[in-house]
């Protein structure tokens, strides 16, 4: 006869073996789940440093696959599904501000992510789970890697500051998991029980500090392009830039010599009678924001005036001093 | 647990807070933490909070844990005390100049330990290990597997080190949770080694070897942090049994860190290895004589063989549509170079393939990838063994160093026990080992059929199914008769010129050495036996004749050890199993002849021979020759008199 103590030692022990089984049942379940919805998508690439191979998942019973809009996709796309079938990829659309393109192929039978498995409200701290076929390890049938994490930050992506090489500025679901390795833009973030979360973004590296993101874009923004894609909607929606950009010699701003890679934006005259002098712009203000962007160079100045129509009224921040200063000025205000 | 241990912080700092906030206002404003008296208060108030929180807890106990689901809590515990274990057996691998280089995992108590080829490489002969227990143990290079990336090393001075129990790589699955344990950025200067937890990302992955060398077929991938250090180290799966050896990771642009890509290289494969390890071996890896490719139907077809190869003796031709190898289904190369990345190629491992329509399994006698000098060229010339001049064993001298110390391995000086446990030769890590294993082996087959008296010739009597058989066997001539057939050999001519019985491939020849490796040492003859060489191949599982769908239980199939009689120009391969009877011998006559395999059966106590096999099956280019009952062994002494010794003793 066992003593008392010793069979509650066991039955704890039981217990415990037995939630950690569950656990790991569940990741096991979500991961045999999701492998028939994820395709390899082999491409363009393969020489200094590109990768010729990312991730992809189906997204509708028709063949449809959504994946990142990369260099990969430039020339003819190969899609190998799960079980190692492969297909010729047509291109259906992309959409720049995403980066996402959508493929299709010739089958109408493939598992794929719905609207309807979308977890909306993913909340930081929540465990998640990384499917992609980074560094291309699996091949032909081979299932794609796994990984576990948690999400870290849900914010949206610093990429106008310069930070982060990316079209894409929208909301990100951060995670503490490496995530987004070579090959791995495509794959999908999930839940434990295999909600979708999002799907991994391109490799970004923040410019500052070199570190590496990771991180996908959400399920729900995802999905709301495709929708648009698949309707025809917007096939390339890179911003244009107006005809006619908005240049600070029309309102009488004038800045500092350029002379230096990151010359900070002082203004060095401001015109007599000009918008600028009648809005009560001083010499010596530095320019901070425009339009609610950050722009710490005269480069980044002009980059962002120039995708400002002449005729628009801009919002500037300015540094005088100790205090910043917020005006709104427009070339038409003269008249 | 977490929120547990802030709850229990939050209410320490509550009641501490409590407490001053109790006192009159003029008392707590002249609390000053510089003053004796006021710390004393202070630690005298949370001595009280302390003791105030004891008898909550004490009292109290749900509210606090009931936060957290206690399956949850407990599995927690069990997963600490997982770890406290699966720590014990894991070794930090330090070279002895200093510079650290990895880690490696306890498979015996008396002290062998599994490490990467890449960690024990730089280290020479001898490698300073340190446990868990904060101890530093010397240890010496036992074998390795360049290809494989993995060796053997020994580590001294204990017979009851710590072990890691043994789990089974091929029934893990993605998602189950995993710890990789060892050495990463040599952190470990107290020797106690860093955990790192993930899942399991992958299995049956294939990494391509660099050049030919460090291959990592069938691998386990994890997203546990690898980093350089953890080489050599273990990944243990959840409940702490040794599924892998961690060894590589994927690393591009982002330097050599965790990139959350790791690769371990499967226990199935290390274990495949480890008894041809053990003895001291430099191993190779294996070839099929085949390749094969992933036809446009996604089948895996032959689209070169070798012709010189077993596999194209066996049948198996070009185009030919490989379906499954060692009982694993393929269904791309990647799947036939896992299988043949994990298995030595002195193996022979079970395909089935289809030609035309017809399905067949033959089981495939495999070859080594490289040729021996080829291997042993591109190994790192900083290892004393594979030294092209270090042709010749070199004898331990016993040192006279009176700190035991001795001069060697690079102007390093090493110790006595360490130079003890080694003895250099060409083409061997560590020939002492194999000595050792040899030994053990041909010690533990000669004490199974010890002689009273010594006799210079055995006979053996029996019958196949429809004739007499008579055998006798001596150094100079051997001769059989089945039937009124009769064959003989002598020892004028090399035994390779002379195959006997025809279409049997050498029948009496294998007799004759199988009877020249038992009782050679007990002849009583003056005449110089036949120089027998006996070396120690490793182990091997065995294939009995006749068997059916041999991979459906291939996995599970035991391994035998097998050595190796080299005799002229033959050699014979004699698989023995854990009470040293020999189960098997396959005779070949020159190399990639077919050989004559002779299966003993029915093991009995025969008076004053010990135990002897009393059935004989052979078989030759997959036919049966013959099955033999033996009735009787007797002996012939130096007196001339024929000693008839009673044939079946009892068990």
């Amino acid at each position: 006869m066992i003593h008392i103590k010793y069979q509650f030692a066991i039955a704890i022990l039981l217990v415990a073996c037995g939630f950690a089984k569950v656990v790991d049942a569940q990741i096991n379940r979500t991961n045999r789940m999701a492998q028939p919805k994820l395709v390899k998508v082999y491409g363009s690439g393969g020489i200094s440093g590109l990768q010729s191979y990312q991730s992809g998942f189906f997204v509708g019973s028709d063949g449809l696959v959504v994946t990142t809009w990369s260099h990969v996709l430039d020339g003819e796309t190969t899609v190998v599904t799960f079980d190692g079938r492969k297909f010729l990829a047509e291109f259906v659309g992309m959409d720049a501000d995403l980066e996402i393109a959508l493929l299709k192929i010739k089958s109408t039978s493939e598992p794929f992510f719905s609207s309807e498995m979308i977890l909306e409200k993913p909340y930081i701290g929540q465990r998640v789970l990384s499917l992609s076929n980074l560094f291309g390890i699996a091949v032909g049938d081979e299932q794609q890697s796994l990984m576990r994490g948690t999400v870290s930050a849900i914010a949206e992506l610093d990429a106008k500051l310069g930070n982060f090489d990316s079209a894409y500025s929208g909301e990100v679901i951060v995670v503490d998991l490496i995530a987004n390795n070579p090959g791995a833009a495509g794959g999908v973030l999930l839940s434990s029980d295999g909600k979708l979360i999002g799907m991994l973004g391109k490799e970004l590296r923040d410019k500052t500090t070199q570190t590496w993101l990771n991180y996908c874009i959400p399920a729900a923004t995802v999905f709301k392009s495709i929708e648009m894609l698949k309707a025809g909607k917007i096939v390339a929606k890179k911003k244009a830039k107006p005809a006619a950009s908005f240049q600070l010699s029309l309102v009488g701003i004038e800045l500092v010599p350029n002379v230096l890679q990151q010359t900070r934006p002082f203004i060095d005259d401001v015109m007599k009678d000009s918008v600028a002098a009648k809005n009560g712009i001083q010499l010596d203000d530095l320019i901070l924001f425009i339009n609610g962007k950050p722009v710490r160079s005269i480069r980044e100045v002009a980059t962002e005036l120039s995708m400002i129509d002449r005729d628009s009224t801009v919002t500037i921040v300015l540094k005088r001093g100790e205090k910043t200063v917020t005006k709104r000025i427009s070339r038409l205000d003269s008249q | 647990m977490k929120l547990r241990r802030q709850n229990f912080v939050a209410i320490i700092e509550l009641t501490a807070e409590t407490n001053l906030m109790a006192r009159p206002t003029t008392e707590r404003n002249t609390m000053h933490p510089s003053c004796t008296a006021c710390r004393y208060q202070l630690n005298h108030g949370l001595a009280r909070s302390v003791l105030i929180l004891l008898f909550v807890w004490l009292t109290f106990p749900t509210p606090l844990v009931a936060q957290l689901p206690n399956a949850l809590m407990e599995s927690e515990t069990v997963r600490v005390k997982t770890i406290s274990k699966a720590k014990e057996a894991t070794v930090s691998v330090f070279s002895t100049d200093g510079a650290g280089v990895g880690a490696g995992v306890l498979i015996s108590s008396d002290g062998y330990a599994l490490t990467n080829y890449h960690v024990a490489d730089p280290c020479g002969i001898h490698l300073h290990c340190g446990l868990d227990d904060g101890k530093l143990y010397d240890a010496v290079i036992v074998g390795i597997d360049p290809v494989g990336d993995l060796a053997m090393i020994k580590l001294l001075g204990r017979n009851d080190f710590p072990v890691a129990s043994i789990g089974d790589s091929d029934t893990v699955s993605v998602g189950d949770t995993c710890y990789a344990i060892g050495n990463p950025f040599l952190l470990a200067t107290d020797f106690q080694p860093t955990v790192t937890m993930g899942i399991i990302s992958g299995v049956h992955r294939y990494q391509f070897p660099a050049g030919t060398l460090l291959e990592y077929p069938d691998c386990l991938q994890t997203d546990a942090a690898i980093n350089p250090g953890n080489s050599g180290g273990p990944l243990f799966n959840e409940i702490g049994e040794l599924i892998g050896i961690n060894g590589r990771g994927s690393f591009e642009k982002r330097g050599r860190v965790n990139v959350g890509v790791g690769y371990a290289i499967s226990i199935n494969q290390a274990l495949n290895f480890s008894g041809t390890l053990r003895a001291g071996g430099v191993l190779d890896h294996a070839s099929m004589g085949a390749v094969v490719a992933t036809a446009s139907d996604r089948k895996v077809r032959v689209t070169e063989i070798d012709s010189t190869s077993d596999a194209y003796r066996k049948g198996l031709r070009y185009d030919d549509e490989i379906i499954e190898v060692a009982g694993r289904k393929i269904g791309s190369s990647n799947d036939l170079k896992n299988i043949l990345g994990t298995v030595p190629p002195h193996w022979k491992i079970p395909i089935k393939y289809r030609n035309a329509e017809l399905e067949r399994e033959v089981v495939v006698q495999l070859t080594s990838v490289h040729s021996r000098q080829e291997l042993l060229k591109k190994l790192s010339p900083k290892r004393p063994s594979v030294d092209p001049d270090g042709d010749k064993p070199r004898e331990n001298k016993p040192s006279d160093d009176p700190d035991g110390e001795n001069s060697g391995d690079g102007g390093r000086s090493i110790p006595k026990k360490v130079l003890e446990n080694y003895q250099r030769r060409r083409g061997f890590a560590n020939y002492f080992f194999h000595n050792q294993e040899r030994d053990r082996v041909l010690k533990g087959l000669r004490k199974s059929v010890q002689s009273s008296t010594p006799f210079l010739s055995i006979s053996l009597q029996g019958k196949t199914k429809l004739d007499p058989f008579v055998a006798v066997l001596q150094s100079e001539k051997s001769g059989l008769k089945i039937g009124d057939d009769a064959f003989t050999i002598s020892s004028e001519s090399a035994l390779e010129y002379q195959t006997r019985p025809k279409n049997s491939g050498g029948f009496l020849n294998l007799l004759t050495v199988w009877e020249a490796l038992l009782f050679n040492e007990q002849r009583s003859s003056n005449e110089s036996d036949r120089s027998l060489a006996v070396r120690y191949i490793g182990t091997a599982p065995f294939v009995a004749f006749g068997e059916t769908d041999v991979g459906s239980t291939w996995s599970k199939r035991k391994q035998l050890d097998v050595l190796r009689v080299s005799l002229d120009g033959t050699k014979t391969d004699f698989y023995l199993n854990e009470k040293f009877q020999i189960l098997a011998a396959e005779y070949f006559p020159f190399p990639e002849a077919d050989g004559c395999v002779v299966e003993f059966s029915n093991y009995g106590l025969v008076n004053d021979f010990g135990q002897l096999p009393q059935r004989l099956k052979v078989v030759f280019r997959q036919k049966l020759f013959a099955e033999i009952d033996i009735e009787s062994y007797s002996a012939k002494t130096a007196a001339g008199a024929s000693a008839s010794r009673n044939g079946k003793g009892e068990n």
